[in-house]
């Protein structure tokens, strides 16, 4: 738990710091923080939870500050410390603090010199004469300062971004015309397969049975209609799987329209529907339906939607 | 105020003995004192020890008027090791002369030459706990080497110490008096670092201090 208040109030330094102290920082911190959420709202990388495409770039967020402030001070570890493990409960005034943190200072580059001035000054504001300050309580001995007020409304813009950036309409259509035009192939429905249990009666003796037999077929394809054929154009209700050019890795749906022939069912098992619509993942989407009407036809239609709801292709599923 | 640092003492049979140097302001008239037990085992070269020691804090930073400090031997506090009955030699000299000055900069900072700052901070801020230092005193109040080293690291970093040095200062030029060459960066565990004088002692300190606080600041 004090390990995980420590690495909390590391974030919370370089976050102040970050937003604080530096414009160039502040604009790498808020522009990596926008072009992470914008990325990954438009983009993914592998299935994932529902919350990745929403909360994601809060990590990537942390992770440049992990990688602008704390790593370096991990790989410039000396290779003995005099220090053993009693470093934290290291005693000293402030004015011998900010000695030592300017010479950490002037042991790196820009943003990490910085970083450590920042701290200083910090420390400075709390009074060169006042109480000695142990190491343990230096990162948090100056957050309840008056100084500390400006760096704290600094701070503040990031959870104001956030909040922004999580409430606001997640998907644009800007990385689907990017990667659509690198790729060469069409962007359409090229499979349709559909699967499900068919009755067939049989006799054996006086008796009639039923014997289940299961169908798994592809559906042929017209110009612009996709057939049941076979055994598949007998069956009451099945799963129609939709296959569609993988590429670009965007978030896209499929929406299906039953024209009260059918009906469709939903994947959280909730009432039986005539339009509905599913995600697309790495081009392949599929969904349950039933037959609600004697007649052997479906008419289906399947449309592939962009995030912004205009159709990329459409298909119709007959009979 | 105590300052407190490793040392290591010889007996009579060569064998190495690690033990705590501890520094104590005192209000006295005599600018330093021996402890009464370290009194009785001290010999006249360590004597001799001590007060170079104490002449060179007082020219290199100064000395405080109307302040007494006691130097004192201690048992290294786990293991409760015997101190010899005698304190040989003048190799102390390097310990005692790094806790005078970080003791007179703690308990009277208007000694240090005001136009060293930078210095003060340094000497204040250094963590001597987990240092060692074996180390006689030359003629310009530099270091030099020792005698019998081999046997006072490896009382400095026999496993069954605990807490153990960090690291072990000596003088430069010093050797392990075999023909295995040069000085090993490690002995035992125990890291060794060649230093000239007590102010590149704490300078070297400081800059390896920095490195560690910055992984915990």
């Amino acid at each position: 738990m004090k390990a995980l208040s420590r690495r909390l109030a590391e974030f919370v330094n370089a976050g102040l710091f970050l937003l604080a102290a530096s414009n160039a920082a502040r604009l790498l911190l808020l522009g990596s923080t926008l072009c992470a959420w914008w990325f990954l709202s438009d983009y993914y990388f592998a299935p994932w939870p529902w919350w990745m495409d929403r909360f994601a770039f809060l990590v990537l967020t942390t992770a440049v500050l992990w990688f602008a402030i704390r790593l370096p001070a991990l790989s410039r570890a000396p290779d003995f410390d005099p220090l053993c493990d009693s470093g934290r409960e290291l005693e000293l005034t402030p004015a011998n603090w900010c000695a030592i943190l300017d010479a950490i200072a002037s042991q790196g580059g820009t943003l990490w010199a910085a970083y450590w001035h920042w701290y200083s000054a910090r420390i400075r504001h709390l009074g060169l004469n006042h109480k000695p300050v142990c190491a343990g309580r230096l990162r948090t001995c100056w957050w309840f300062h008056p100084s500390a007020i400006s760096q704290w409304m600094a701070l503040a813009c990031l959870p104001a971004l956030w909040i922004f950036l999580v409430l606001a309409p997640l998907h644009t259509n800007v990385m689907e015309k990017i990667a659509a035009a690198a790729d060469p192939h069409p962007q359409v429905i090229y499979y349709v397969g559909c699967s499900g249990q068919l009755r067939s009666p049989s006799l054996s003796g006086n008796r009639t049975s039923f014997v289940r037999k299961q169908v798994d077929e592809a559906l042929d394809s017209g110009s612009s209609v996709y057939r049941r054929t076979g055994q598949c154009a007998f069956l009451p209700q099945g799963t129609m799987t939709v296959s569609s050019t993988p590429f670009p890795r965007v978030y896209r749906r499929l929406e299906a329209n039953c024209r009260e022939r059918c009906d469709l069912l939903p994947p959280n098992r909730g009432e039986d529907l005539l339009f509905l619509q599913v995600p697309v993942v790495a081009g392949l989407a599929s969904f349950n339906w039933i037959q609600t009407t004697p007649e052997p036809s479906l008419g289906m239609s399947v449309s592939l939607l962009r995030q912004d709801g205009s159709t990329l292709d459409k298909v119709t599923i007959e009979p | 105020m105590e300052v407190q640092l490793w040392c290591v003492a010889v007996d009579g049979g060569g064998g190495g003995t690690p033990a705590r140097l501890v520094i104590r302001e005192l209000q006295g008239p005599e600018p330093i004192v021996l402890s009464s037990d370290t009194e009785q085992r001290a010999t006249r070269d360590f004597k001799e020890a001590i007060e170079r020691a104490r002449k060179l804090t007082q020219n290199h930073i100064g000395w405080p008027e109307k302040k007494s400090f006691e130097v004192s031997i201690d048992c290294a506090d786990e293991m409760n090791l015997p101190l010899p009955k005698f304190l040989y030699g003048g190799s102390h000299f390097g310990a005692v002369v790094l806790g005078l000055f970080q003791a007179v900069a703690l308990t009277a900072p208007e000694c240090v030459p005001v136009h060293e700052p930078d210095f003060l901070r340094v000497l204040q801020s250094v963590c001597l706990e987990s240092v060692a230092i074996t180390a006689c005193c030359d003629e310009v109040g530099g270091f030099k080497p020792v005698g019998l080293l081999r046997q006072k690291l490896a009382g400095l970093s026999m496993p069954a110490l605990s807490p153990r040095p960090a690291v072990c200062f000596l003088a430069t030029g010093q050797n392990l008096e075999t023909p295995e060459g040069p000085l090993p960066k490690v002995f035992n565990g125990l890291a060794l670092r060649e230093v000239s004088t007590p102010l590149s002692a704490f300078r070297k300190l400081w800059l390896v201090q920095t490195k560690s606080l910055a992984r915990c600041l």
